[in-house]
């Protein structure tokens, strides 16, 4: 399990401010409305006007960030994907199915949150602060005074307000579904959101691209052409630096008693450490440095080995793969493999992963 | 710790600041509030003449009329003063919302009380200003038939009887000599009384009044020393014998009125927002909460199932139905039911209402004898800006008194007479009192009669609750609302849309439903792994 951080400190001041005030509005809201009595109409109807402006306010501040950082981006709808997530909240997630999608700071919502956070923040909220606008100086209006009805301003605002309480109660609820149950509430404190290993991978990897692509568009030479070699090497820096995180990772492989292998994209071992080298003693393979990464296989195992390599190749992450090796007495063991692509200068470079023994 | 230090400064800190000032910042001040205490009061003489030194009144009286000639010695014009307004003639000059120039008073309109004064005027002129209104034939131009006395008697002494004429037992001297300005005593020796009873009519104007405490009157309170015991001329400011504020049950034009704002203007409130009430709500229906505080009014009269006797005998009961409510019956009026503690009925008023004459054909039952003008529209394009329709307080007396089955018009009942001169009152009979009564006012009558439900309307003014028992926002703006019959416009807090409503909290319910499934599921299935 690892943190990445998604949420920047004005995110989660605008959340938990949005969620104060939208909980006041609606528990001074519904006593306007007459549905239940706790501190007097005069005071519901002066606190509620009173967040109302407070919450327009801050729209004022939200809409304004939205659009200097680019972050509207995130809450355009998309297509891509969308029946995937249905299909793991209604199926997947009892299956304990991975996410279809990964959360990254430069792409926090999944299809669903798209659609919904779009529905709400351009379509419903405008509507329930017009509505609320007009409700408020209705009196004093030429709606009134041209003989318009309250009625509709008012049925409108109070249908709104009951969509936002359903929406208030899904999504609390949905942010359970993160990593662990609480694991999306700290995030949109701290800032920082528990994920698994793999998703966190590839959350840091998302990020480092995404950087990459902003300081790319900001480089130019003398003649006023965006340059790309500057790019090269800032990019292998960064490279430089997540194989200093990698080798942090293999200090905790030792400790922990899993066999870690390289192979190159010619099918070539590059390097192994010394679990591995236990775990394949009883064979006759030597030192695999150099060798072919089918070694002494036959039939089914070199096909499995085979699949195993293609895919990885071609971007996929293999987990929970049996494989076999050939002990010198004849016998087989087996080990459970997971693998995925490493990469060099952006392209696939070989494949790399953990083997542990199953006897 | 460095993380939770940023979730406090840039969480926490800033929730509370807004939070504290959402919760508190109250936007709804007056800058200059209006000060009750400013209020100028009437300053009456110090040393008013002690009518007791007049040669001209230290004699014998024998009747009211020479009391009255006296007065006239020195205040030569107030005669022919008063003889022009209402209290003297009984009716005046109005006109209706049509444009149609019409007399209107007591003389002329029915009400669902004692109905009307033609052919009974020996008892109903106990009430008249004047001596001597016995019948249609009165001599309303003689100055000495004036009853001064009745509205300046300072001794308390003075009283009524027949056909208006001092009762037997007052010194008619000793009450001379000492006169002055009218006190609630005078006022309210009639109109305290009207409908044949203490509070019987009014509900909001009572005997009570004369000394009570703030809680039941706060501006004709007069137990505790600071109470403003105000006299009716305060309000209902007088210029040579005209008095303002028009009965609404008996005037239809939106003239004379006596109002709050002669005092309080119309921005009291240290609120603006319940200063902004004041263009559809008028003073009255926040500030009289209840009336008929102290002593019962009558709220329903039944004159049909007037005439059973008791072996053989008229008769006369009351039967307490509960704390605050009596049933009463009685031979001669029928059946009435009489309470107190009431909380008023609302409707929208704009100062003009449409009075049923005894000619007017009935068209509807119940029949309103005094509709009063005015609804909710009537404000978006104001037929006259100067006096918009307004929520007023109303007590609504219910009754049920005779018609003309034939023609559908009101009969004025003979009910005052003595024996065989078809009074209802002696006679017990509908038929002659019919008769009698419509051949005095010259109107027809078809032989056939019965009975029809009539509604009156009547403003509550008086018997102002201290600002601390004034109604609070919740009584309106809630699901149980004072004003549930006024269903014209939307109120916020009272109305709501059924369909809205109900599929909003479908919806709800689904929301909770879909997601405590989804929940428990998602634990099963975890719990299966």
């Amino acid at each position: 399990m690892k943190k990445v951080y998604i949420y920047r400190r004005f995110e989660r001041f605008w959340h938990w401010t949005q969620t104060l005030i939208i909980l006041t509005l609606a528990l001074t809201g519904f006593e306007v409305h007459g549905s239940y009595h706790l501190m007097g109409f005069q005071k519901a109807v002066m606190i509620h006007d009173n967040a109302a402006f407070a919450y327009m306010g801050l729209l004022i501040l939200i809409f304004f960030w939205l659009f200097i950082t680019g972050e509207w981006r995130m809450y355009m709808p998309t297509k891509k994907h969308i029946f995937d997530q249905v299909e793991y909240y209604i199926h997947g997630i009892f299956h304990q199915a991975e996410h279809p999608t990964n959360k990254t700071m430069f792409n926090k919502f999944n299809p669903l949150q798209k659609g919904t956070y779009f529905a709400l923040d351009f379509i419903i909220l405008p509507i329930m602060v017009a509505s609320g606008a007009l409700y408020i100086f209705f009196a004093d209006s030429l709606m009134y005074h041209n003989g318009y009805a309250l009625e509709p301003i008012a049925y409108v605002h109070v249908a709104g307000a009951f969509l936002l309480m359903g929406f208030v109660i899904a999504h609390v609820y949905l942010t359970t579904t993160g990593y662990k149950p609480l694991s999306a509430i700290k995030a949109m404190i701290t800032g920082w959101e528990e994920m698994s290993d793999e998703e966190a991978e590839v959350a840091v990897r998302e990020n480092i691209r995404m950087l990459m692509r902003f300081s790319q568009r900001k480089i130019m030479n003398a003649d006023g052409v965006e340059d790309d070699s500057m790019f090269d090497e800032s990019l292998s820096l960064e490279i430089d630096h997540t194989k200093a995180m990698m080798i942090d990772f293999q200090k905790k492989l030792k400790e922990s008693n899993v066999g870690y292998f390289k192979i190159n994209k010619d099918g070539i071992y590059v390097e192994v450490n010394d679990i591995w080298r236990e775990l394949y003693s009883k064979t006759d393979v030597g030192d695999p440095v150099g060798q072919d990464y089918r070694l002494n296989r036959k039939a089914e195992d070199r096909k499995t080995v085979e699949t195993v390599f293609a895919q990885v190749l071609k971007g996929k992450t293999i987990t929970g793969s049996i494989v076999a090796r050939y002990n010198s007495d004849g016998t087989k063991s087996y080990h459970t493999i997971s693998a995925s692509p490493f990469y060099e200068n952006n392209k696939v470079a070989g494949m790399e992963g953990y083997i542990i023994d199953r006897g | 710790m460095k993380k939770i230090i940023q979730v406090i400064l840039v969480i926490v800190i800033p929730e509370i600041i807004i939070f504290s000032i959402i919760g508190s910042y109250n936007p709804d001040k007056v800058l200059m509030p209006f000060d009750n205490t400013k209020i100028q009061r009437v300053v009456k003489d110090s040393l008013p003449a002690d009518h007791a030194k007049f040669a001209e009144l230290q004699k014998e009286f024998k009747t009211g009329q020479e009391v009255t000639e006296a007065c006239i010695k020195c205040h030569t014009e107030r005669g022919k003063e008063f003889m022009q307004t209402e209290h003297w003639k009984w009716v005046k000059i109005d006109t209706t919302v049509s444009g149609e120039i019409v007399e209107l008073g007591k003389e002329n309109v029915p009400n669902n009380f004692c109905i009307g004064i033609n052919s009974n005027e020996k008892l109903c002129s106990k009430c008249h200003a004047g001596y001597g209104y016995k019948d249609k034939n009165f001599d309303f131009t003689d100055q000495n038939n004036i009853d001064c006395l009745a509205c300046h008697d300072n001794t308390g002494t003075y009283k009524k009887s027949k056909s208006g004429n001092p009762a037997p037992t007052v010194d008619l001297s000793m009450v001379a000599q000492h006169v002055g300005y009218p006190n609630r005593d005078n006022c309210g020796s009639c109109h305290y009384k009207g409908g044949g009873g203490n509070n019987v009519k009014h509900g909001d104007l009572e005997i009570a009044q004369n000394s009570c405490s703030r809680e039941v009157d706060v501006h004709m309170a007069s137990k505790s020393k600071d109470d403003l015991n105000m006299e009716c001329t305060e309000c209902h400011k007088t210029h040579n014998h005209k008095i303002s504020g028009n009965v609404y049950t008996l005037s239809t034009s939106n003239e004379s009125r006596s109002s709050c704002t002669q005092c309080h203007t119309a921005m009291p409130h240290k609120s603006k927002i319940l200063n902004q009430h004041f263009e559809q709500i008028a003073c009255q229906t926040c500030h009289i909460p209840t009336y008929a505080k102290v002593n019962h009014t009558k709220i329903e009269w039944d004159w049909s199932t007037a005439g059973e006797f008791r072996n053989g005998e008229p008769y006369h009961e009351h039967i307490e139905i509960s704390e605050d409510s009596i049933r009463e019956y009685g031979s001669k009026h029928g059946s009435a039911i009489l309470a107190r503690n009431l909380t008023p009925e609302y409707v929208w008023f704009n100062g003009n209402s449409k009075i049923h004459m005894f000619q007017d054909k009935i068209t509807e039952s119940p029949l309103v004898l005094n509709k009063l003008q005015g609804s909710y529209e009537d404000n978006i394009h104001p037929a006259n800006s100067e006096h918009p329709s307004k929520i007023y307080p109303v007590k609504v007396m219910r009754g049920k008194q005779i018609y003309d089955y034939n023609y559908k018009t009101l009969i004025q009942p003979h009910t005052v007479g003595p024996k065989g001169s078809g009074a209802y009152w002696s006679d017990f009979d509908w038929d002659a009192s019919a008769r009698t009564g419509m051949e005095y006012l010259g109107l027809p009558y078809s032989g056939k009669y019965d009975f029809v439900s009539t509604e009156s309307y009547w403003l509550l003014n008086h018997m102002v609750s201290p600002k601390e028992e004034s109604l609070t926002c919740e009584s309106c703006h809630s699901r149980d609302s004072r004003l549930a019959n006024l269903t014209s416009f939307y109120l916020p807090g009272r109305d709501k849309n059924a369909v809205v409503e109900l599929g909003g909290i479908l919806f709800l319910i689904l929301v909770v439903l879909g997601v405590s499934g989804h929940s428990v599921l998602r634990f099963l299935s975890k719990k299966n792994n």
